[in-house]
């Protein structure tokens, strides 16, 4: 399901936390409110680990991650890495990376198999985010914007991408992430969709002003919640079989 | 550490780094044509051959993928080791991304594995944009060699029911021809082949299709040439001229020789073939190939067939030709030709040079004077060494020579650009065979000499030809002899009733494995090494008592067991020619 929720007043969500299958990272410093929203859907499955990098709190803007690792950038403190690396799960690698574009989450979006980036991102970078985070990585732009990790947000089971983002575009991204896209906007109309959500498989959670539209077509993108088609048809279907037995 | 550690320890790597560099020798031969894979591979120093020869194919195969993957990551400016030597760094890209992975220590691999993820990235991205998910759906039919495996049944050793017995024994499951009859069925089939799967070719006499990648080279039966590794294209010219039993042929061109191989089975090694090839070394092979075989009646000789004498007494009885001219090739997919020509687009000077030696001795060949049958077959696919040529030669030959339809149930004709252009047939690699093209040119008003036609006019007819070398005093005095005419008429007749037969005894080929039905007389009436003049006693002979099968009979029914159907057929048309003379 999708959650409506904000940190300190602000709808951007998706910049003061990151969420992956395996961990949730959220800023620290923000109200206890927050905190309850994630913990209270997440903390029986996965770790929701407070922290800051590299002083910030922009941490989803900061890092990168998917169930198999993080990426964060060099300008993160020893004792930083420190704290994640004791939080995260053992089967979770960290990773610093030396990278002139050092907003990691704003030049890369993935998912646990599928990693678009910059045009411009460094050799090494890609190699070592292939390598820590087990993806393929493909340099990419999303409706002519090169900082492909703000404009779209991707799970294993869709993406939503930047409202201008055309068809062909769309087509051609959902092959290479072979899951289905929908253009779209969140937060009242804001284009910058992982400014305004953090998603995993499981869940999603976005800014307070969402309308319930855009709600609803993240819930149906990512296949979220109950409301899906297929969960439909096999209640129907049970009850249909029941009546007729 | 000591230096002999050292040198054993970096055995393994040093080896594959020399694999990489001898494939990638080979490789820039090849593109700059200086030589075909399989005779470079040969030549060169490293030992394991059959390794060798498998990446090179690999390589080049994937060539035109590999080449799009570097240009979309940038790989060669990015490594200015891998920029100097960049067939190298298609091999190991090769391997690395299609092949075992990269199996060398060093450099290479350190300079390739910095770009992993980009050039795995790469790759995906192809597939995606090519809509496939398997490395091999990447590759065009073409290169993916779609052409399956065909082989010959070689009828002057073996039959087909032998050798698809000795295959069934073997495992193979066989389909039989009568499976086809559905249009598109064999298509389908040969598509769908599987490994240990035999098929039989519907519609050329004694060819069995297998999978692509069968290795035959140790096979028992290639070692004694009970089976000739053939593809089906190269089997059209000799089975479209079929010439009967004691003719005279002439292969103008015949080098490696599985065209007179063919040839001789199909006359049951009977008459004469004469061989002309200009490349000695080549006429080499042909000879160890040809004797493999089983050939006889063949007579070799180095010697270009342009400055032939035409008039010489030797080729005086030579009614057929088959005509297959050196030619560019273009149609030859198993050759690696796409895999490393650029574009197939041809270079005009070449080819225009190339017909103008086709329309030569294509010229050359209708100028024997007892000449019936011309064959011209190419393995070319430009419409200039074909239709072109065959159009050239037409127009300079209006009053003597006509095209005859050729493989009458062949979809695919010649191209439309002169009239009659459909009575050639096209091959192409959707036809499940190399490119080609053949025409079959008959003489207009060509007088039988039909080796077995013995009535004192028939003989006649021959000497008169002797006499009279120039074209029209020729038929003029044909024209005076009409008991001539007519019996050529009547052996006309008697083979469209042979005709009927035949077809019914070839569905039954495979059926039976006996001898044909008993009212066909077995007679051989013509043997290579029997003289003319002892022939003519024979035949004499065989007239006077005035039936057919008498002590000939005996005497060639062991060659009979072991001759083909094809032979067989052969058989008995003659004799029933025979029979009709006989019976006047």
């Amino acid at each position: 399901m999708a959650v409506r929720t904000q940190f300190e007043g602000n709808n951007e969500v998706g910049v003061f936390a990151k969420l992956t299958n395996s961990y949730c990272l959220v800023a620290m410093g923000g109200s206890e409110n927050f905190y309850s929203v994630f913990e209270g859907e997440l903390a029986e499955t996965i770790p929701v680990i407070h922290t800051s990098i590299a002083g910030c709190r922009i941490i989803g803007r900061m890092c990168v991650g998917n169930r198999n690792g993080l990426l964060v950038p060099s300008t993160t403190t020893d004792q930083e890495l420190q704290h994640i690396r004791n939080s995260l799960p053992d089967s979770v690698k960290i990773q610093r990376v030396e990278e002139r574009l050092s907003a990691l989450g704003n030049v890369i979006a993935c998912n646990d198999y599928v990693a678009l980036v910059h045009p411009d991102l460094d050799k090494e970078t890609e190699q070592i985010l292939a390598d820590t985070l087990k993806v393929e990585v493909f340099r990419q732009t999303i409706a002519e914007q090169v900082l492909v990790g703000s404009y779209c947000a991707i799970s294993n089971q869709g993406g939503l991408v930047h409202p201008k983002t055309s068809v062909e575009d769309q087509d051609e991204l959902s092959s290479l992430l072979q899951v289905p896209l929908v253009a779209g906007t969140l937060n009242r109309g804001s284009e910058v969709i992982s400014g305004g959500m953090v998603v995993n498989d499981w869940v999603a959670f976005c800014g307070l002003d969402t309308t319930s539209t855009e709600v609803n077509v993240i819930e149906s993108v990512f296949k979220l919640g109950d409301n899906q088609p297929s969960t439909m048809s096999t209640q129907m279907r049970e009850s249909l079989i029941d009546s007729m037995t | 550490m000591p230096s002999f550690i050292k040198k054993i320890y970096s055995n393994d790597g040093l080896m594959t780094s020399v694999l990489y560099r001898t494939t990638a020798d080979i490789i820039e031969q090849v593109l700059g044509k200086r030589g075909s894979v399989k005779s470079l591979v040969l030549k060169s120093n490293y030992q394991n051959k059959k390794q060798l020869y498998a990446i090179t194919c690999e390589t080049l195969k994937y060539r035109d993928v590999i080449l799009q993957i570097i240009a979309g990551t940038d790989l060669l400016r990015h490594e200015k080791l891998l920029a100097k030597s960049e067939t190298i760094t298609l091999v190991l890209l090769y391997d690395f991304l299609f092949g075992r992975g990269i199996q060398t220590g060093g450099q290479f691999k350190k300079a390739l594995l910095n770009h992993k993820a980009a050039l795995q990235a790469e790759l995906a991205r192809l597939k995606v944009k090519a809509k496939v998910t398997k490395n091999e759906d990447l590759l065009s039919d073409l290169q993916s060699g779609s052409i399956p495996r065909y082989a010959r049944v070689n009828y002057l050793k073996t039959t087909p029911q032998n050798v698809v017995q000795h295959f069934q024994d073997e495992g193979y499951t066989f389909s039989p021809k009568s499976a086809f009859k559905q249009p598109g069925s064999f298509h389908k089939a040969v598509k769908a082949i599987q490994t240990m799967q035999l098929l039989q070719d519907p519609h050329i006499d004694g060819l069995l299709v297998f999978p692509q990648n069968t290795d035959f080279h140790k096979h028992p039966l290639y070692i004694d040439g009970s089976i000739i590794l053939q593809d089906k294209a190269s089997c059209v010219p000799a089975y479209v001229l079929s010439p009967p039993n004691g003719s005279h042929v002439i292969d103008c061109c015949a080098a490696p020789g599985n065209k007179t191989s063919h040839l001789a089975a199909i006359m049951a090694n009977t008459g004469k073939i004469f061989s002309f090839d200009l490349d000695k070394k080549r006429l080499e092979t042909m000879r160890s190939l040809t004797s493999k075989a089983g050939v006889t009646s063949a007579e070799l000789t180095h010697h270009d067939f342009l400055t032939v004498d035409p008039k010489d007494p030797k080729f005086a009885r030579v009614q057929y030709m088959l005509v297959d001219p050196s030619c560019s090739g273009s149609g030859i997919y198993s050759r690696l030709d796409p895999l490393t020509s650029e574009n197939m687009e041809a270079d005009d000077d070449r080819l225009a040079n190339l017909a103008s030696f086709q329309t030569k001795i294509l010229t050359h060949a209708m100028s024997f004077p007892a000449v019936k049958k011309v064959v011209y077959s190419t393995c070319s696919v430009h419409q200039q060494e074909n239709e072109d040529v065959v159009a050239a030669v037409l127009r300079d030959h209006r009053d003597s020579f006509t095209l005859d339809t050729v493989l009458p149930d062949w979809p695919r004709r010649g191209l439309d650009i002169f009239a009659g252009a459909e009575k050639c047939a096209r091959m192409h690699a959707d036809d499940l065979t190399n490119g080609f093209f053949v025409a079959l040119f008959s003489k207009i008003g060509a007088v039988d000499i039909d080796l077995d036609v013995q009535t004192e006019n028939g003989t006649l007819a021959f000497d008169g030809q002797k006499k009279h070398a120039t074209k029209r005093k020729y038929n003029k005095e044909i024209a005076q002899h009409k008991d001539t005419i007519d019996i050529k008429d009547k052996g006309s007749k008697s083979r469209k009733s042979t005709a009927k037969h035949e077809s019914n005894v070839a569905q039954n080929e495979f059926k039976s494995n006996e001898e044909p039905p008993s009212k066909i007389p077995k007679v051989v009436f013509q043997n290579p090494q029997i003289t003319q003049s002892a022939q003519k006693r024979k035949r004499k002979k065989a007239r006077r008592k005035s039936e057919p099968v008498t002590k000939t009979h005996k005497k060639t029914i062991k060659r009979n067991d072991i001759s083909s159907s094809v032979a067989n057929k052969r058989l008995k048309r003659k004799s029933n020619d025979n029979t009709s003379v006989v019976a006047k």
